[in-house]
């Protein structure tokens, strides 16, 4: 699904991405780990287009296709969804709108039809169920006044309603209880199948307790320094990032 | 330019000027102004008041009262339908009985025109009917004794619904549109207002509207001032605020080749709320230029000024907010904040923050920012599959929001929201 070879990324002239090598299939879950200022978020917002981000080396091919001149938008009309680390509010903007507006995007892409209200109010109450989010998200504004939970929450509302191929997860378990990343990953394991792929992005371990991975990647210093299965985890969480360094 | 010539103009017209109406005193307003017409001047930019707003375009027009409208026009377009029974309708300045339906039952409206030496002596417990003479603006709103109305609220009287004063303009070329009202809020009384301008054509003319609202004890007003214009507005408001009275005035101007309003709200007591808004929208080479004036002399009263504009092409927008707080006005609250969007390179905001505070114990702060949409925000949209247009309608709607979800009258934000969505349809690109 997604082959990322030898690539090389800037921000603001200064060079972050050091030649990543990485590829995910259909299914699969990766996790990428590695201490602050090593490049994982940098990654994250470089496949879901940031303009902020210059890829100066390398590509990104996903479902076969080099996305190097696909702007944001398009990129997840193909199916690429980044769950923010911090989420923005919208006052004055709807929840059920930015959703509706979004999915029909989405559908539009996929030569679907517009979807109709009693439709999509049947898929929303659905998936909130699923987050035990209450029904007055609907009407508030995206994010305004949520707490650090509920944004979270909602990224993988969004998550579950536009079922992207890929998702990259960007240090969602940052800022939340025990009891609100159950939720959240829960949802995360909800959306799961096998025609799709997630690729997490964590500083800690605790996330991959609940969203078991197959691969797990440390980045350290813009390159992928060691990959393993979910024992590499454990064993950072036990050892840090110093033992993998050393 | 020559100013002298330009004045010679209009002091020509005030001159040979039939007063309609029926009042001696009307005549000797009329008389009066135009002495202190023709010994005021117009202000260049060398006036500190007048520094970024150069009124040179407006001066090399030549303008002329007009006459009353025959034909038949649909008026139905222009009005906030929601409660189209308290209207009174103005084309070019002139009082539309055709079009106008009221039926105060617990408050008053009466046409200037219309009013006996009683009205005026009655008038003028309240008003200083000849003008606050503050600019040659005013003096001109004055002299040329235009239409308009004085609406009495009486003590202890709720008006329920919004009253709307619709101003029809640029019916006929070139129209000089002087129209004025005087608007009492009796005590323990409420009231809303619509003033609501709207274009005919794309005739040019040059509307000056002269507002003087009162508030007595404890009354509590709403004040829509929305300019959706074509040629040239002035705008003078004059507000006084009694003890414990409360206002939420809306200041809206979505388009007009040059607009300018000048608001003094004076909090006259203590435990006065006095809060203004302000949106104002740019395109073309237009410009918008609100200078707010507010002034605490006694304790314990609270303003809240919030300005939010949005330019765009070669748009030119200007703030001046001035507080003053006099040294008895201890305790005093006084809030300020501009902040403006520009969508093109070539858009551009003047802010200024004037804070003159005597007092030593009140808590003033102001602030003012320029900016474009943040990139992050609409990386976030966008990364939902959402197009760059719709991200920027939506952001400006987010930046909006703060004013628009202050207005009660849905027709209103319904509209507003439409007029944000055509400033980003009728440009071209965005270019930052």
């Amino acid at each position: 699904m997604l082959k990322i070879k030898n690539l090389y990324a800037t921000v603001e002239g200064k060079e972050i991405l050091k030649g990543i090598n990485l590829e995910i299939q259909e299914g699969e879950v990766h996790a990428i780990m590695g201490p602050n200022g090593s490049g994982k978020s940098t990654l994250a917002n470089v496949l879901a287009g940031h303009n902020n981000y210059k890829v100066t080396q390398g590509e990104i091919i996903f479902e076969g296709k080099n996305i190097f001149d696909l702007s944001v938008e398009e990129r997840a009309k193909e199916g690429i969804f980044l769950a923010f680390q911090y989420p923005v509010e919208i006052p004055g903007v709807t929840n059920y709108s930015f959703l509706k507006t979004a999915l029909n995007e989405i559908r539009k892409q996929n030569n679907l039809e517009e979807i109709d209200s009693k439709e999509f109010m049947d898929l929303l109450n659905k998936k909130m169920k699923i987050l035990d989010m209450d029904d007055v998200f609907i009407q508030r504004s995206v994010n305004q006044g949520f707490s650090g939970g509920e944004k979270k929450r909602n990224e993988i509302l969004q998550l579950l309603m536009l079922e992207p191929k890929l998702a990259l997860l960007d240090e969602t378990d940052s800022g939340l209880d025990i009891d609100a990343l159950k939720i959240v990953s829960n949802g995360v394991n909800v959306f799961r199948n096998k025609n799709n792929a997630v690729l997490a992005v964590t500083h800690y371990q605790r996330l991959l307790n609940y969203i078991v991975p197959d691969f797990v990647h440390v980045l350290s210093k813009g390159r992928i320094i060691k990959s393993g299965g979910k024992e590499l985890a454990l064993e950072l969480e036990e050892k840090g990032y110093d033992w993998i360094k050393g | 330019m020559d100013f002298k010539k330009v004045k010679d103009f209009y002091s020509k017209q005030i001159a040979e000027l039939k007063v309609t109406g029926n009042s001696f005193l009307i005549e000797e307003i009329k008389n009066s102004s135009l002495n202190e017409f023709n010994s005021a001047s117009f202000p260049s930019t060398k006036d500190e008041e007048w520094k970024y707003t150069d009124i040179t375009p407006l001066l090399q027009k030549e303008f002329f009262i007009a006459k009353k409208v025959k034909d038949k026009i649909n008026i139905e377009k222009f009005i906030f339908n929601n409660f189209p029974q308290n209207l009174i309708v103005f084309i070019d300045g002139i009082f539309s009985e055709e079009y106008s339906k009221y039926e105060p039952s617990n408050f008053q409206i009466k046409n200037l025109t219309s009013f006996t030496n009683d009205d005026i002596t009655f008038l003028q417990d309240y008003f200083d009917i000849s003008g606050s003479k503050k600019n040659i603006f005013t003096i001109m709103n004055a002299a040329f004794a235009g239409e308009g109305f004085f609406i009495y609220v009486p003590d202890n009287t709720n008006v329920e619904l919004p009253l709307q004063i619709l101003n029809i303009n640029g019916y006929s070329n070139n129209a000089l549109i002087t129209p004025r009202y005087f608007i009492y809020v009796g005590k323990n009384s409420s009231l809303k207002i619509i003033s609501n301008n709207r274009h005919f054509s794309d005739n040019s003319y040059f509307v000056n509207n002269y507002f003087d609202l009162r508030l007595a004890r404890n009354s509590h007003l709403d004040f829509y001032n929305i300019l959706n214009e074509n040629s040239f507005s002035y705008n003078f408001t004059n507000i006084l605020m009694e003890r414990e009275s409360n206002l939420n005035h809306f200041s809206i101007s979505l388009n007009g080749k040059f607009i300018r309003n000048d608001l003094t709200a004076e909090l006259n007591d203590e435990n006065i709320e006095c809060n203004l808004n302000g949106l104002y929208l740019s395109k073309s080479d237009n410009l918008v230029d609100n200078h707010t004036e507010v002034i605490h002399a006694k304790p314990n009263s609270n303003s809240n000024e919030i300005y939010k504009g949005i330019l765009t092409d070669k748009s030119h927008g200007v703030f001046n907010g001035k507080i003053i707080v006099a040294p008895q006005a201890q305790k005093t609250n006084a809030f300020q904040s501009n902040r403006n969007i520009l969508l093109s390179k070539d858009a551009k905001v003047d802010t200024k923050p004037q804070l003159e505070i005597f007092a030593d114990d009140v808590k003033c702060s102001h602030g003012a920012t320029v900016g474009s949409l943040d990139e992050n925000s609409k990386f976030y949209i966008k990364s939902r599959g959402i197009p760059e247009d719709i991200a920027n309608k939506m952001l400006l709607k987010a930046f909006a929001c703060e004013i628009i979800e202050k207005i009660e009258i849905k027709d209103i934000r319904k509209y507003l929201t439409s007029e944000i969505s055509n400033l980003l349809t009728e440009k071209k690109s965005l270019d930052n």
